[in-house]
């Protein structure tokens, strides 16, 4: 029997207590793939528009993808979408580790999370079936103690546990959902699981997987195998420096943004390389699951100051950027131990770490004072402030109350021309990646899906590297449209299936669709599967259309249309965004006036429906 | 002379001890990149994903040609998030 037919959606009402088990039709696997693409198509049929994402209306969707759980390599990751508290649009986030495959062997490809409990609950799920637990007790807990008691009162170590932390207790727009010590980190998931008095969800999966066609399902995995091994800048790099490794090679084309972005550089960026904190910091190179060769994750331990003694899985790159860059910081402890309490709190690291980052500006630049920071001297480089300033934010105290708002609600709070230099895009704080210096980056963060992610809508890492590559063409606007979209789409699939996207950058559409038929007996073509990437890029943006977006909120903070950097080798350059625009959204078929996606485009993807 | 800091993959082709100062690479006429890379006993070209001069990005011209007094920085492979 194909995987197609057991397909399995699992719908649980938290105030009814209503639990359905639902059978997904073919007709949506043929046409929506899985994954990313299915769960907008489910959040566009569902949800209607205008709704509160922190209300009852909302849902949390958490799926896994058809590659789920199988044995091909790079694939243990989990989606999460639902309205995002943070932008008000689309949200889709994803992690790695045990949860995803764990999800898929419970007999799940699809949880749907509706309703509001009235009292902390948490899920229980196991073959093919929902328990709703009591979490009173859990309530308050750090994700770490979470997981931990849930595991010991189940007396099930290998239960796989995804959970918020006090930020997402507290509703902060930017809570993070955590399992294991991987995140699915951005947009604010981790509220909506906290409006619900959601605590966990906890799995035990026991299912075995078998592909439906084993001898082609073995081909592809070796494809799949031999791809990656044969991409050294994948293979090699992630292996010894994980996200980071692109770090010195980004410093010298100015694409790291410090000091809140004014600066393309620092004299003192040396101290945040990879080549050179590695030996020093990290203990261990760990998998977030196997199978997976790499070990992208680096187990760190500060070893000096006021920090030494906490150890963390990360900070990855975005982390380094958004408290180390951002901040001026470049004690690599102070970063561990800001990661290890973002973690364990629930909170986004980017979005925490350039919140901190603008607020230092205001005080610097005398916007805010001393009456606001409550009494803390917030300048660049305070690492000493930053335990300080993520704890209150968790917990919405003091000067946290402000910082637990992001860049944007601050900047109108504060006034003074400090919208400038939020540096976020539709209320999402942006990724480590100056467009600046890569001019097509401008467009992974203005046309984002979820505001102003670097991956969500292109590789921001993989675009600059081809960029950086290219010479001064970098600064030109001509062909970085179609570069992002090419990546965007890669970037759905991968989403969707679902692989780690380090990874998939490696592997060949070829071996993609090879494992994704060999597995589930569906017969899917490449040209198929960018075929259902469209269909999903198009329903996250109809999503948004329905709250309201139109072509001006495409855009970046006026910092990198107006601004030059103060330093470093792009000190001449902001972003021309209207002939980026232009050209991507001819790309995309979407209306040059509005931004809106055609009708004759919905017609042809089959999604007349949703228009 | 020509200065050489080696980034990413590429470390291990310097001295580890002295990693933070560049190598100095005697100068010598008609010195291109490539000549460069065989003196750093980097065998294969396509290990050099970037190499970047005085500070102005190069991409991959491993025909370039130094002056003596260079600053020169290899960059291994790289990729990331």
């Amino acid at each position: 029997m194909s995987i197609r037919k057991e397909s399995l959606q699992l719908r649980v009402n938290l105030r009814s207590g209503d639990i359905k088990k639902e059978f997904i039709p073919v007709d949506d696997i043929d046409m929506y793939l899985g994954g990313r693409i299915f769960g907008a198509k489910l959040l566009c049929r569902e949800l209607p528009g205008g709704i509160d994402p922190l209300g009852p209306e909302n849902k949390l969707l958490i799926s896994a993808g058809p590659l789920t759980g199988s044995m091909a390599p790079f694939t243990s990751r989990y989606v999460i979408q639902t309205k995002s508290p943070q932008t008000g649009l689309y949200l889709c986030t994803l992690s790695g580790g045990h949860f995803g495959p764990a999800l898929k062997r419970a007999g799940c490809d699809m949880l749907i999370i509706e309703g509001v409990s009235q009292t902390p609950v948490y899920l229980l799920i196991e073959q093919e079936d929902i328990k709703i637990k009591d979490a009173s007790h859990l309530w308050g807990m750090t994700t770490g103690d979470t997981q931990a008691l849930i595991k010991e009162e189940n007396k099930d170590s290998a239960l796989a546990v995804a959970c918020i932390g006090p930020a997402g207790e507290r509703l902060v727009p930017f809570a993070s959902v955590i399992n294991e010590r991987r995140a699915a980190g951005r947009g604010g998931a981790g509220a909506v699981m906290g409006s619900k008095n959601l605590k966990a969800v906890a799995v035990r999966g026991t299912r075995k997987m078998d592909p439906v066609h084993p001898r082609a399902f073995q081909d592809a995995v070796k494809h799949i195998y031999l791809d990656t091994k044969h991409n050294a800048h994948i293979a090699e790099s992630f292996r010894l420096f994980g996200s980071h490794s692109a770090f010195s090679a980004l410093t010298a084309g100015g694409i790291i943004p410090w000091r809140n972005w004014q600066s393309g550089g620092s004299v003192n960026a040396e101290a945040l390389f990879p080549e050179n904190w590695r030996d020093k910091f990290v203990k261990k190179d760990v998998r977030c699951a196997s199978p997976c060769n790499f070990k992208c994750g680096k187990v760190t331990l500060a070893t000096e100051g006021p920090h030494a003694g906490i150890l963390s899985e990360g900070p990855d790159y975005e982390t380094v950027y958004s408290f180390g860059t951002s901040c001026d910081i470049t004690d690599f402890s102070a970063i561990i131990e800001a990661d290890a309490l973002c973690d364990s709190y629930g909170l986004d690291t980017i979005s925490m770490g350039l919140s901190i980052a603008f607020a230092m500006e205001c005080f610097e630049k005398g916007i805010i004072g001393k009456d606001t920071t409550e009494g803390l001297e917030l300048r660049f480089g305070a690492s000493r402030l930053l335990r300080e300033l993520i704890h209150a934010t968790a917990y919405r105290e003091g000067f946290g109350r402000l910082l637990s708002m992001g860049t944007k609600k601050m900047s109108h709070i504060f006034g003074g021309g400090s919208e400038a230099f939020a540096m976020q895009v539709k209320g999402m704080e942006i990724g480590g990646y100056d467009p600046r210096g890569a001019k097509s980056v401008a467009l992974i963060y203005a046309c984002g899906p979820r505001g102003g992610c670097h991956k969500s809508n292109g590789s921001a890492n993989a675009q600059s590297r081809l960029e950086l590559q290219s010479g001064d063409t970098r600064y030109s606007n001509e062909g970085k449209a179609i570069m992002t979209k090419e990546h965007g789409d890669r970037r759905m699939i991968s989403d969707s299936l679902v692989f780690c996207v380090f990874a998939h950058g490696a592997i060949s559409d070829e071996a993609t669709v090879e494992a994704l038929n060999a597995f589930t007996g569906l017969d899917y073509s490449v040209k198929g599967m960018y075929q259902a990437a469209e269909r999903g890029s198009t329903l996250e943006r109809m999503f948004n259309v329905r709250e309201g977006l139109t072509r001006e909120w495409d855009t970046l903070p006026d910092r990198l249309l107006y601004e030059k950097p103060a330093n470093g080798p792009n000190a001449n350059q902001t972003v021309e965004l209207k002939t980026l625009i232009d050209d991507y959204y001819q790309l995309c078929e979407w209306d040059l006036k509005t931004g809106i996606p055609k009708r004759e485009k919905l017609e042809a993807l089959g999604l007349g429906w949703v228009g | 002379m020509v200065h050489v800091r080696l980034y990413s993959t590429l470390r291990k082709y310097g001295n580890r001890n002295r990693e933070e100062a560049p190598l100095s690479i005697p100068y010598i006429t008609g010195l291109t990149i490539k000549i460069l890379l065989a003196e750093l006993g980097i065998r294969d070209e396509g290990q050099v994903s970037m190499i970047v001069v005085n500070g102005r990005l190069k991409g991959q011209e491993y025909d370039y040609s130094l002056r003596d007094g260079d600053d020169v920085g290899l960059y291994g492979y790289f990729a990331g998030g």
